[in-house]
């Protein structure tokens, strides 16, 4: 399967990790594209790699009421939009026993509020138009409830759920759900064993191959196989596995 | 008023190889449209008119800007069956308008390959018929329009005043044309006789539509590209001289449901399959072979005559992925030599059009203008994504052969042309006058398509 490709793409959550390589990858390809996060300094010095092609926005997702505008700034600069790639997110460190709703509000916010601000307008746009590509990053993160992460394993499963009754309702739009397992990135970067994750460069090669298919996508057949088990343990027994 | 993002859609040209997302507008009545004018000003974007959308390439679309779609506008405020005189919005097409007049004896007096176009557009464009040569073009048989430009302010244009032969074929980019009033022609039957024949030469063909040009309503010629000696089919017609009012009802023109047995709605489907060069060259052969080699003179109704195309609804998707009309106008003089080096041009590159339409042309006094004494032939080029950008090289080879001979090209039908190009043939001149004009009547440009860009007419 190759990468499809797209003309024009905005990627929000650009500044580092898999947005930063979805951005390069996609400039690489020709695509124009709009790069958005908080770090504009990490955008401009990511603009420069492709600066015909490469468009940094300031943005911060929750800043919600000025995201109908700035979509369509956006979509103006780029002349167009075949694309978007909803990827901010964050993970803050949660102990096992913390219940910090500063931490969880910002994951609920930045993680899901944000995405639905976003997508709702690439919806309403795609649907008109009868054509598009949405995709969301959410995670395997998303496919159980476990003790070490409440928020954000429930903030993904919320995300997942979204963008399946957004595949559900938009007809001609391609709707793609990326269930990313460990990746290395700023995200991750203090947990145990992040040399061995998934480069950000590999992850986001393989995103944009499976953007060409609606659906929920693991990014490694194993995870595929993994979570097909996984998800279907009753919750009972599930609990009992301390996973 | 805002942007909505709902209101965005996906727009293109009839070859359906260019096409925009834009915000669509489609206001029912005249007075919804000079509040858009401060919506673009308040969002900083600029009006792309658009009326049927059947120009070809990209001259009723622009990306990410409002669409202002006029098709709604179909009041008909005023029809003399006296005098032919009609006054109407600028969305009523050409279909609307025979079915309107006919019964009375009233034909359009210049009417394009299909009826599906709107008045608004077909005078931005100043559209031409198979009787060219003869009654010249649509914009001629004006008697007067209304402008609506982004002052807010409407005036009535006159063929008199000077701004009148900028706005016929001003491409949408000096006001919008709110009303016209046109003069019908007057006829006593609703059919035609029409006369067929095959001529198997450039020289032969064009011989022949200088000797009965004098003497016929319409002319056209259907020539196969892919022969190298230029065979072609010759069809034309004279407005029936008797009196048959039941051939003016509209009923007596309605186009057949079915074609061979199938439902024609759905003949694109089957037409899709003979889509391709082999095939297209074989059917070419049986459509020369079959055709009458003697004048062969027949009956047939103005709208089966005129509407060809509108036989196969969609026909267009035949071509997959789109395709490109080229039509090149030549000066009469050149014709002989040129045809046959651009159909040379065409087999040894090896894009060939499928459908190439002859026809005779006199020159107007319009500023922005295709118009020439001479031919002109339109070619229908499928595109295939792989090779397009070789297909435009080789057509911008063409373009340079027509214009160094002093021939002109019709923006409607255009994808193509660079701003050298139409620098070319208008000359800077005129050029500097239209935009003299677009600075008086529009100072801050609010009125744009991708089409006026691409070739510099603003
Ligand atoms: C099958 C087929 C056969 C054809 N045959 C012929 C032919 O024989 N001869 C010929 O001359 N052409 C022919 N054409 C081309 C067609 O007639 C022109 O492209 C015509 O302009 C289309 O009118 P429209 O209503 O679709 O306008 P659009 O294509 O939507 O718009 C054309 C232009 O008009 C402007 N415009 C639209 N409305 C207004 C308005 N109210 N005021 C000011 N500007 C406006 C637009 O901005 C644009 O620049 C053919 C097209 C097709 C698809
Ligand atoms: N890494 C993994 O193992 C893994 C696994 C599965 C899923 N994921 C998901 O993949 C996505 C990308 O993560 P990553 O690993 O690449 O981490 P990252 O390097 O930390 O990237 C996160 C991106 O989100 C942006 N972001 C965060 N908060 C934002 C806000 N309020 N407004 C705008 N942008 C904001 C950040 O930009 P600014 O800080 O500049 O604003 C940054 O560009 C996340 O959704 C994450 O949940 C990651």
């Amino acid at each position: 399967m190759s990468s499809p490709k797209f003309s024009r793409a905005i990627v929000v959550g650009a500044s580092s990790g898999i947005g930063a390589e979805l951005v390069r990858q996609l400039a690489s390809s020709g695509t124009v594209v709009a790069a958005l996060g908080r770090r504009m300094d990490r955008l401009e010095v990511l603009g420069l790699e492709f600066p015909e092609l490469i468009h940094p926005f300031q943005h911060d997702v929750t800043d919600f009421r000025a995201i109908p505008a700035l979509f369509q700034d956006v979509t103006l600069k780029l002349g167009g939009l075949d694309a978007i790639f909803y990827v901010a997110g964050v993970m803050p460190e949660v102990a096992s026993d913390e219940f910090n709703f500063e931490k969880d509000l910002a994951m609920i916010q930045v993680n899901d509020a944000g995405a639905v601000a976003w997508l709702n307008q690439a919806a309403m746009r795609f649907a008109g138009v009868g054509a598009g590509t949405i995709v969301g990053i959410s995670s395997v993160a998303g496919d159980r409830g476990r003790a070490g992460q409440p928020v954000y394993n429930a903030s993904k499963a919320f995300l997942t759920t979204y963008l399946e009754a957004l595949r559900n309702r938009l007809i001609g739009v391609t709707v793609v759900t990326i269930k990313p397992g460990p990746v290395q990135s700023e995200m991750t970067a203090h947990l145990p064993g992040h040399d061995g994750f998934m480069p950000a460069s590999v992850a986001a090669e393989l995103i944009l191959r499976k953007s060409s298919r609606s659906g929920e996508h693991y990014l490694k057949l194993m995870h595929r196989l993994i979570f097909l088990i996984l998800r279907n343990i009753p919750s009972p027994i599930f609990r009992r596995l301390n996973l | 008023m805002s942007l909505e993002p709902d209101s965005i859609r996906r727009v293109s040209g009839f070859g359906e190889v260019q096409w925009a997302d834009g915000y669509v507008f489609q206001p029912e009545t005249i007075a919804e449209i000079a509040p858009l004018f401060d919506l673009a000003r308040a969002e900083k974007r600029t009006i792309c008119l658009r009326g049927a959308g059947r120009s070809y390439g990209d001259a009723s679309i622009d990306p990410e800007q409002i669409i202002l779609d006029l098709c709604n506008l179909i009041l008909v405020l005023q029809w003399d069956p006296e005098s032919g005189v009609i006054t109407v919005e600028p969305g009523v097409t050409i279909q609307q308008l025979w079915q309107r007049c006919l019964q009375t004896g009233w034909w359009p007096p210049v009417v394009p390959g299909t009826m599906h176009v709107t008045l608004g557009g077909a005078l931005a464009m100043n559209i031409h018929g198979k009787n060219h040569f003869r009654a010249g073009s649509l914009g001629q048989h004006v008697l007067s329009l209304d402008l609506l430009t982004p002052d807010g302010k409407t005036q009535t244009i006159s063929r008199e005043d000077e701004l009148f032969n900028s706005i016929i074929g001003g491409a949408g980019l000096l006001g919008i044309i709110t009303k016209v009033t046109l003069q019908m022609h007057k006829i006593t039957s609703g059919e035609l006789d029409v006369t067929a024949l095959k001529t198997v030469s450039w020289a032969e063909t064009l011989a022949y539509f200088d000797r009965v040009a004098a003497e016929v309503d319409y002319l056209v010629g259907w020539v196969d590209m892919s022969n190298p000696k230029g065979h072609a089919v010759i069809h034309h017609a004279n407005y029936s001289p008797e009196s048959h009012p039941a051939s003016m009802q509209t009923s007596a023109q309605e186009l057949p449901p079915k074609i061979f047995g199938f439902p024609k709605a759905q003949l694109w489907r089957i037409m899709r399959f003979v889509t391709n060069p082999v095939a297209v060259k074989v059917l070419n052969g049986i459509k020369f072979a079959l055709a009458p080699k003697q004048p062969k003179t027949f009956r047939q109704s103005l709208v089966a005559f005129s509407f060809l195309l509108d036989y196969v609804p969609n026909w267009q998707k035949c071509y997959r992925t789109g395709f490109l009309q080229f039509q090149v106008f030549l000066p009469k003089e050149e014709a002989l030599e040129i045809f046959p080096l651009i159909a040379e041009m065409q087999r040894s590159s090896g894009f060939f059009a499928y459908l190439a339409v002859l026809k005779r042309h006199r020159p107007d006094p319009f500023t922005i203008t295709w118009a020439l004494d001479g031919y002109s032939l339109a070619m229908d080029f499928p595109v295939h994504p792989a090779s397009k950008d070789a297909l435009i090289a080789f057509l911008h080879e063409v373009t340079d052969v027509v214009l160094a001979c002093g021939g002109r090209f019709y923006l409607a039908k255009d994808s193509t042309l660079r701003p050298e190009d139409i620098q070319s043939y208008l000359g800077q001149e005129t050029i500097d006058k239209f935009q003299g004009l677009k600075s008086k009547h529009d100072p801050e440009n609010l009125l744009q398509t991708q089409l006026a860009r691409r070739v510099g007419l603003i």
